[in-house]
């Protein structure tokens, strides 16, 4: 793990009562914000793959 | 005519407590500082080993994490060559002070007169010689890991500190509740310890050295969490039929809580604006005729600062979301405020005893034994224990 790591909880769009704790990637962490709208990308590690969330910058607007 | 059924926790009273040295790497082994406890308890109570006959604990003995858990029923029963009616330890059930309720239930159900509980803990020394690892809660792991963890290690989310500062975030975001505002519990602590001579950090903490602590989890920073200390606490409750063979004045248990009614994690819980706190707090206003405001004196669970916020709001000492604002200064939750808080400096000062500091200073207070830091005339006192999915709440009477 880098020293500077952003933990969320991310609430499914697809399926709202479900919560996963999961790292936001690919952006300053300054810039995560609750509400933040984010996509899944899949780390792979072996057989498992991890999913992490990025921020969606369709939907942000 | 309707009889009034008391719950039957209120027939267990306090009757004795201990505390054995507490400090940071003492180098002692826990079964000693645990004895040291027990038999202190028993002193005070007026009774002898051969009265005992229940024990219990929080959360027993846990095989690769003995600093964390110290010694089981077994080993202590042993030690103390006790004769047992009733005996329970386990980490599953609301929070660390399970044991209390539990050992209040037997004494209630006839199942035991005289019960010993204690709570011990090596932490400080075993992170002194093996870092986080050293309490068995390490982030690495040869295998596959299994349970809760393993939605949560693969992030970086090793621990509660990490888990529940996104619920102190989410109160941040919510009601607007500032680092400054959290803080007060950090000072609030460190201006009781200062009044305790147990207490590991008694120098006076300011808000300039809070903000300037190293951030540990946003928005926790160092002060934000307790000190890991070695130490151990030992209470006997005792059947109210026995009152008049005991030598301290007794404390009653007025009512418990215990209840759970969200998903028992941090991630699935269904309100992230509150914890477990909220369910276990409403049931004991329910078993009790005593509201909030009858309270003189609070030790709720600060194992993180955040923690003590949630317990305020759960318990009704302010609504939900005005824990900031109750705090903000300090002042109403000073020794002389309206609603003394952890008084004995708490685990971000006095050392992490895992809610049983607090218990003891409950008792302490209500027995008019608190010395300097006491609150005078505190006739009823609430400790609070666990935080996220766990959490347990008694209220004492004098």
């Amino acid at each position: 793990m880098p020293e500077r790591y952003v933990i969320a909880l991310v609430e499914l769009v697809e399926q709202p009562d479900i919560r996963l704790m999961t790292n936001i990637v690919h952006c300053d962490p300054n810039s995560v914000y609750i509400g933040m709208p984010v996509q899944v990308v899949f780390e792979e590690d072996e057989d498992v793959a991890l999913p992490l969330f990025e921020p969606d910058t369709e939907t942000v607007g | 005519m309707i009889e009034t059924r008391q719950p039957p926790e209120c027939r267990a009273i306090f009757s004795g407590i201990g505390q054995s040295a507490v400090g940071r790497r003492l180098g002692r082994s826990a079964i000693e500082l645990t004895l040291d406890a027990c038999l202190s308890a028993i002193e005070d109570a007026g009774l002898e080993r051969s009265e005992i006959d229940g024990i219990a604990s929080y959360p027993g003995a846990m095989a690769g994490m003995e600093a964390f858990s110290g010694p089981g029923t077994p080993e202590v029963q042993d030690a103390l060559r006790l004769r047992l009616n009733w005996h329970g330890a386990g980490a599953e059930g609301p929070g660390q002070l399970a044991a209390v309720v539990n050992a209040s239930l037997a004494i209630g159900a006839g199942l035991a007169r005289h019960v010993l509980i204690y709570r011990t803990v090596t932490e400080a020394t075993a992170q002194g010689s093996g870092g986080r690892g050293g309490i068995g809660l390490s982030g690495s792991s040869a295998g596959r890991i299994g349970g809760s963890m393993q939605w949560m290690l693969p992030f970086g989310a090793y621990s509660p500190a990490n888990w529940l500062a996104m619920y102190a975030q989410l109160h941040f975001h919510t009601y607007g509740t500032t680092r400054e505002q959290l803080g007060q519990i950090a000072l609030n602590g460190r201006r009781h310890a200062a009044l305790n001579p147990q207490a590991i950090y008694r120098d006076p903490l300011t808000m300039e050295d809070y903000l300037n602590a190293r951030m540990i989890s946003t928005p926790l920073c160092l002060y934000d969490c307790d000190v890991p200390a070695d130490g151990s606490v030992a209470v006997v409750l005792s059947d109210i039929d026995t009152v008049t063979d005991l030598r301290a004045h007794p404390v009653h248990i007025d009512a418990v809580g215990t209840a759970i009614h969200g998903r028992p994690s941090w991630d699935q819980w269904d309100d992230l604006t509150t914890t477990a706190c909220r369910d276990a707090a409403a049931q004991l206003w329910s078993r009790t005729d005593l509201r909030p405001q009858d309270v003189d004196t609070a030790q709720l669970y600060d194992g993180f600062s955040f923690l003590t916020l949630a317990w305020l709001e759960a318990l009704g000492f302010c609504d939900k979301g005005e824990s900031g604002a109750f705090v903000a200064g300090g002042e109403r939750i000073g020794r002389d405020g309206e609603l003394p808080l952890n008084t004995s400096g708490g685990q971000l000062s006095a050392g992490r005893l895992h809610g049983y500091g607090h218990l003891h200073e409950a008792v302490l207070q209500l027995r008019g034994d608190a010395g300097e830091r006491q609150v005078p005339g505190a006739e009823v006192a609430i400790a609070a224990a666990g935080g996220g999915p766990i959490a347990g709440v008694v209220l004492l009477t004098r």
